[in-house]
């Protein structure tokens, strides 16, 4: 999987201030998350970059062998969405957004891209309860939440 | 006819040995295979000596009594696991005839189940399997794996400790597996898996969105039916696979709710693929089982498939009345335009080399009835070809396989068998056929809406496994009844009960996993409230169709 390189993140950006970190999948769920992560980044003239990371455990209970396909489809589709977020965000005045496609187990690619970007504030939305189909369950949600702000140091907001 | 033959056969070898032929039936009268039939004689030099014989498929046996032979005791002996064992007591007459070296004909011989411990285990773990993949608790096929390792580990045990434990031989599980169905299912995978990569369905669906002319009732109605074409041709859940991003991302670029659309989609696949032999796992399975061709699933099955697209169309457009009428967004020229640039063809050559490879595939599908090839070598031979034509990296497609699958298949065809071999299937077709009497009427309209209503909450393809033997029984028993009109009932219901509930079928979770992935979850409850009205449209449509078909031409 590729970054996007639209916007790229260097060392120099990380140190010119608040960087926040917005895990989005889109969808009306989002709209609120996206909305918050806008606000403070206008409030605090920071950047805002947009992460969706792409993965494909769904498949699990119906087949194994179609995942890159799978892979290469769900990216585009996350291009799709973060195009839409970016532009929404920069339609509301703030000029310093990018995003990053990633794919993997969502907490992992959290972590990760947290610390690649040095993010300094996480702004993400509570996962809801969808039966079946779900693969962050509330209490994976919870450790994470707990790891970013003990461990990495992070400021953490959550959206209900 | 068939004692006619057996005496005659008996009689050929009457230099040797005097035949006496019989049948073993069950209860219900039908015939009973590998009953192990025994007859002690005393030989011409006062030796004994025990005959043995095993009846074959059609339930006759012949036993070859040797010259001078007196039977001793005068009793035949059957005997089975899972059955009782019987005597039958051989007449003065009878034991005459046979000493005088004339054939005997001893005719039915009625033999009655019995409930085993191995019969208790075997609906025990059959229970748990259908539990762990209803409830998506283990993968379908390890559970499916261990519910045939359980029974043939009770069988091992049995072997030792006692033989109402045996379920059946390792053998027995292995003859239970219907191979032309995992090498038909094997090789479409193949086929499958060329096209997919060709790009092909994000062309389509451009295409249906170009096409539309920017009207959602349009739109909806094209992308239902490239999705049901697509499943009748390919399988629904690789169908909703290629559909479903691309339609959210249309969906995204003009401002719609992508469930508006990705709903009419998966219903549609659900009930396309009803239409051809190869479209469905469950009508793969029929097919195999019944012998029913490629074209009398094609002729017989799509005009209900037509009309039950309709009828969903029409649901669709008045349950998402609102959200096709009120569209609060603008279409987003930089998003059309990016997916116009996505939709091409990335391999042209592939897809059209699939195109000619496919065309072949069906003539032959469709004349292979004549030709007598089965479908699975047609399969193999279609994607041999293309592979040979197309050159493409073999190890991906071996990767390309979804070998999960095959070996769900395989092992589920190992607990089916051991549900047949103790006796379950024949006491469900019993009552099946208690509760239909000889109704053909009665029986098209349990089949069908009962295969619907269970395959709603159970996976349809180990209940349409467990129910073929259960039809077999019916069209066997029933007097005049047109065995097709039955296969196809369990088709129509199984199929389309999918769309029911969300764990109804495989596409509806894949479906969801995507459009939730995208940010777009569906719900158990929320499928539920938009895919069960759909079932009983489109399950009344088609079998209104089918009614018209057996009960009226």
């Amino acid at each position: 999987m590729e970054e996007d390189t639209k916007r790229p993140f260097t060392q120099e950006s990380e140190s010119e201030g608040e960087v926040i970190l917005c895990p989005v999948r889109g969808g009306k769920q989002s709209k609120k998350t996206v909305d918050r992560a806008v606000e403070l980044a206008l409030a605090a003239s920071a950047r805002l970059v947009f992460l969706y990371v792409v993965d494909v455990d769904f498949l699990g209970f119906a087949t194994v062998a179609r995942v890159k396909v799978m892979v290469d489809e769900l990216t585009e589709t996350g291009r799709f969405t973060l195009s839409i977020l970016e532009d929404r965000a920069r339609g509301r005045g703030l000029a310093d957004v990018g995003s990053v496609i990633r794919e993997g187990a969502i907490g992992d690619v959290i972590r990760a891209v947290a610390q690649e970007i040095g993010a300094t504030l996480l702004v993400l939305g509570r996962p809801i309860r969808t039966p079946g189909v779900m693969s962050f369950s509330a209490s994976e949600f919870d450790g994470l939440i707990g790891w970013l702000q003990t461990d990495a140091g992070l400021r953490v907001e959550c959206v209900d | 006819m068939a004692l006619c033959v057996l005496l005659s056969a008996g009689q050929a070898r009457a230099d040797e040995s005097t035949p006496l032929v019989g049948r073993v039936v069950n209860v219900q009268r039908q015939p009973v295979a590998g009953i192990t039939v025994t007859l002690t004689v005393t030989d011409a030099q006062g030796g004994h000596r025990t005959l043995e014989a095993i009846s074959r498929a059609d339930g006759w046996f012949v036993l070859g009594v040797p010259p001078g032979a007196r039977a001793v005791g005068s009793t035949l002996t059957l005997q089975r696991r899972h059955y009782s064992q019987r005597t039958v007591r051989l007449d003065a007459a009878q034991r005459a005839a046979l000493q005088e070296g004339r054939p005997v004909s001893v005719g039915d011989l009625p033999i009655q189940r019995r409930k085993t411990a191995a019969f208790w285990v075997t609906v025990g773990v059959f229970l748990l399997m259908m539990l762990l993949i209803g409830t998506t608790r283990m993968h379908n096929a390890l559970a499916a794996l261990l519910g045939a390792s359980l029974l043939l580990a009770a069988s091992a045990v049995g072997q030792v400790a006692t033989q109402d434990l045996v379920v059946y031989s390792f053998n027995d599980a292995l003859d239970a597996v219907d191979w032309n169905v995992v090498f038909l299912i094997m090789g479409m995978m193949m086929v499958i898996a060329v096209v997919e990569g060709t790009g092909v369905f994000r062309w389509l669906a451009f295409f249906a969105y170009k096409s539309s002319g920017g009207k959602l009732w349009k739109l909806v109605a094209i992308l239902m039916l490239i999705t049901a074409l697509s499943s009748a041709l390919l399988d629904n859940v690789t169908t909703m696979l290629l559909v479903t991003p691309i339609t959210i991302r249309i969906a995204l670029a003009i401002d719609v709710d992508p469930l508006t659309l990705l709903f009419p989609e998966v219903l549609a696949a659900n009930v396309g693929g009803l239409s051809t032999m190869v479209g469905t796992p469950t009508n793969i399975l029929i097919a195999s089982y019944s012998g029913i061709s490629f074209a009398a699933f094609l002729l017989n099955l799509t005009p209900g498939v037509v009309l039950a697209l309709v009828g969903i169309w029409g649901y669709s457009t008045l349950r998402f009345k609102r959200q096709l009428a009120a569209r609060d967004g603008d279409v987003s020229a930089k998003l059309l335009e990016r997916l116009e640039q996505g939709a091409t063809i990335a391999q042209p050559g592939h897809l059209r080399k699939s195109g000619w490879v496919g065309l072949g595939m069906l003539a032959l599908f469709i004349g292979g009835e004549h030709l007598h090839i089965p479908p699975a070598m047609i399969a193999l031979l279609g994607a041999t070809s293309l592979l040979v034509w197309i050159r493409p990296n073999v190890e991906e497609m071996i990767e390309a396989v979804d070998w999960t699958t095959l070996i769900f298949f395989i092992t589920l065809f190992m607990v089916v068998g051991a549900l047949q071999e103790v006796g379950l299937i024949d006491q469900i077709a019993v009552w099946v056929s208690r509760l239909v009497g000889d109704s053909q009427l009665l029986a098209m309209v349990v089949i069908t809406w009962l295969s619907a209503l269970i395959s709603t909450v159970i996976p349809n393809i180990p209940f349409t496994a467990t129910m073929l033997p259960v039809i077999g029984y019916l069209t066997s028993t029933m007097p005049g009844v047109d065995p097709k009109s039955l296969y196809f009932c369990l088709a129509v219901g199984a199929a389309m009960g999918g769309n029911g509930s969300l764990v109804g079928a495989s596409a509806n979770l894949v479906t969801a996993g995507i459009a939730e992935r995208s940010g777009y979850p569906i719900t158990f409850g929320h499928f539920f409230r938009v895919g069960f009205p759909a079932l009983l449209v489109s399950v009344s449509l088609a079998f209104l169709w089918l009614l018209v078909r057996y009960m009226v031409f």
